[in-house]
Parts: C-alpha cells; sequence; structure tokens
C-alpha cells in the first residue's frame, strides 16, 4: 500500500486543525460569511428553497422553525433604537425600536422573547415573539407563531398564523 | 470538512493580535453588525452581553455593566460612545472610546477621537491612533 500524504490531505488536516484552535465566536462568523457567500453567488438558487420550505410547514413544526437561529444574532438584554440594514439572516432575542430592513431574500427571526416596535422589511419573517409597527413583507412570507404578538399594518404574499398568535392589524396583501 | 480560506486567515489573524485580551472574553460572542449590515442609532445594553461588529455602525454602543466588543477588521464605526469593559479594535473608528478593563489596538486598527482607559492598554505596532488618551491615574 502507497503510504505516501496526499499533500491535499494534510492541508485539509492542518485547516481541521487550526478550526478546531479556533475560540466559538469565530467559528460563528465562518458561519455567518459562508451564508453570505452564498447569497452573493446565487441568492435566488441557495436561499430561497430553504426559508419558505421552512416558514410553510405544518404548525405542529412551528417549534422546529424558531430554533433555527441564523449566525447574526440579536441578543437578549440589548437594546437598539434606530435604523439597521443587514444583508444576511437576523433573529431578533432582544429590543429593536425603528426600522430594520432585510435585503435580498433574507429571513427575519423575531425570537420568542424578542420585541420590534417600528418597521420591519423583510421577504421572510417569522414571528415567535412581539411586532408592533408596519411589518412589510410584500411579496413575500409572514408566518407567526403560537405566542407571537403583532399589531399594525401587515404587507404579505403569504401568511401562516399558528393558533394562539395574538395579531391585531390591518393586512394587505400585495403580491 | 469545507473551509473558507478567507475566514480561516482573518481566525488566525485575530488570534495572533489577540495578546492582552483572552479569547474566553469572547466566547459566545454574537454577530450584530454583520458584514454588509449597516446601523444608525443607539445600542444599549445592561447585560454582560459579548458582541461582534463587522459592518458600519453610526452611534452609541453601551454596555453599561461587563461586556465586551470586538470590531472586526472590516468593521468602519462613527460613535458618539463606544463603552464596555472589554474592547478589541481591528476596524476603523471615530469618536469616543471607554473601555473599563482593557483596550486593545490590533495592527490594522484606525482610531480617531477620545480614548479612555481603566486597566490596561494594549496598542500593537502598525496600529494609529489620532486624539487623546485617558489611563488611570491611580497604580
Amino acid at each position: 500500500m502507497d503510504m505516501t500524504i496526499d499533500p491535499a490531505l494534510t492541508s485539509a488536516a492542518d485547516e481541521h486543525d487550526a478550526l478546531a484552535a479556533v475560540p466559538s465566536f469565530l467559528q460563528k462568523s465562518a458561519a455567518l460569511d459562508v451564508t453570505e457567500i452564498f447569497g452573493g453567488i446565487g441568492a435566488s438558487v441557495a436561499q430561497e428553497p430553504t426559508p419558505v420550505s421552512t416558514l410553510t410547514m405544518p404548525a405542529g413544526h412551528a417549534s422546529d422553525v424558531a430554533q433555527v437561529v441564523p449566525a447574526c444574532t440579536f441578543p437578549a438584554g440589548l437594546e437598539f433604537s434606530g435604523n439597521a440594514t443587514f444583508p444576511c439572516d437576523f433573529a431578533v432575542q432582544g429590543v429593536i425600536d425603528g426600522k430594520i430592513e432585510l435585503t435580498g431574500q433574507s429571513k427575519l427571526v423575531i425570537a420568542r422573547g424578542g420585541k420590534v416596535n417600528g418597521e420591519i422589511v423583510s421577504k421572510c419573517i417569522r414571528i415567535d415573539g412581539e411586532a408592533h409597527g408596519t411589518i412589510n413583507a410584500a411579496g413575500g412570507v409572514v408566518s407567526f407563531g403560537e405566542h407571537a404578538r403583532g399589531s399594525g399594518t401587515i404587507h404579505y404574499a403569504r401568511m401562516a398564523m399558528a393558533e394562539g398568535a395574538e395579531v391585531e392589524a390591518t393586512m394587505k396583501k400585495v403580491a | 470538512m469545507t473551509t473558507n480560506p478567507t475566514i480561516t486567515a482573518n481566525a488566525a489573524t485575530v488570534i495572533a493580535n489577540m495578546r492582552t485580551i483572552e479569547a474566553s472574553a469572547f466566547a459566545g460572542a454574537t454577530n450584530v453588525v454583520p458584514l454588509g449590515a449597516s446601523l444608525d442609532g443607539a445600542m444599549s445594553s445592561a447585560e454582560d452581553l459579548a458582541l461582534r461588529i463587522d459592518g458600519e455602525f453610526k452611534g452609541t454602543l453601551v454596555l453599561a455593566k461587563g461586556g465586551a466588543i470586538h470590531i472586526g477588521p472590516d468593521a468602519v464605526l462613527d460613535c458618539k460612545l463606544l463603552q464596555a469593559d472589554i474592547i478589541f479594535v481591528q476596524g476603523r473608528v471615530k469618536g469616543e472610546i471607554q473601555a473599563r478593563k482593557a483596550l486593545e489596538l490590533a495592527p490594522t486598527a484606525r482610531v480617531s477621537g477620545k480614548l479612555s482607559y481603566e486597566g490596561r492598554l494594549d496598542v500593537h505596532s502598525g496600529a494609529r491612533i489620532n486624539g487623546s488618551i485617558d489611563g488611570p491615574e491611580q497604580e
């Protein structure tokens, strides 16, 4: 048996070791940048099927959806007021006042305990926490979990609402 | 395993660069401003959080109790106030920086404004500072 090691394999092993030594916060950002690369190369091909399929799952799978937390997260305990634009998936566990806009097919998740007052713009919005104000998913999907609270104006193309969600809003279907 | 060569290089650089601040300060850090994102406003927390910023941020960022902030190499900040226990800067920051425990500026750091720290300051060769530095007066 040939015992010489393929250089490609050794470099792969080196990469593996290097990654193992990387602290967890850096590995998170590594995961994030991979999604960014996909977003850059073929957003419509690589990213669109994933959020749509998870969001249109039956209500019984709602808890599974809630566990899908994007690499970029606004943690609980943090508060922000102002305007924010994101090119990638974003999860809100803290409190945000103001406007959040996600470009492309990026998915916004307001996790349980998370709260947004103001305007949110995204093609794919999942709400398990609270959202008050304008929810703009024109041409996209809005999904409310069973613990969701929502009020204001909602623009959507497709809507899902779990039993238990409390939503008082003016809804307008915008394809 | 698939690895992004750019990220691997960046990660290695970060580890090599952090010599005063321990990497554990950023364990469990969340990326609140990813590359390509831009935020304008006031961010604050009373909890001990570890945050990473890689995109654009304008306004104030105050972690009143504890807290660690990592400004990534591509980040651009225009801050009225940036305050936390531990601050590690690799990117560009303009404005006022207040670190209650440790402030470390990596070689790629470009900082202008008013810097103040209690505890330790570590400026790497290559970092650029324009402005004033206020350190602890007592031993």
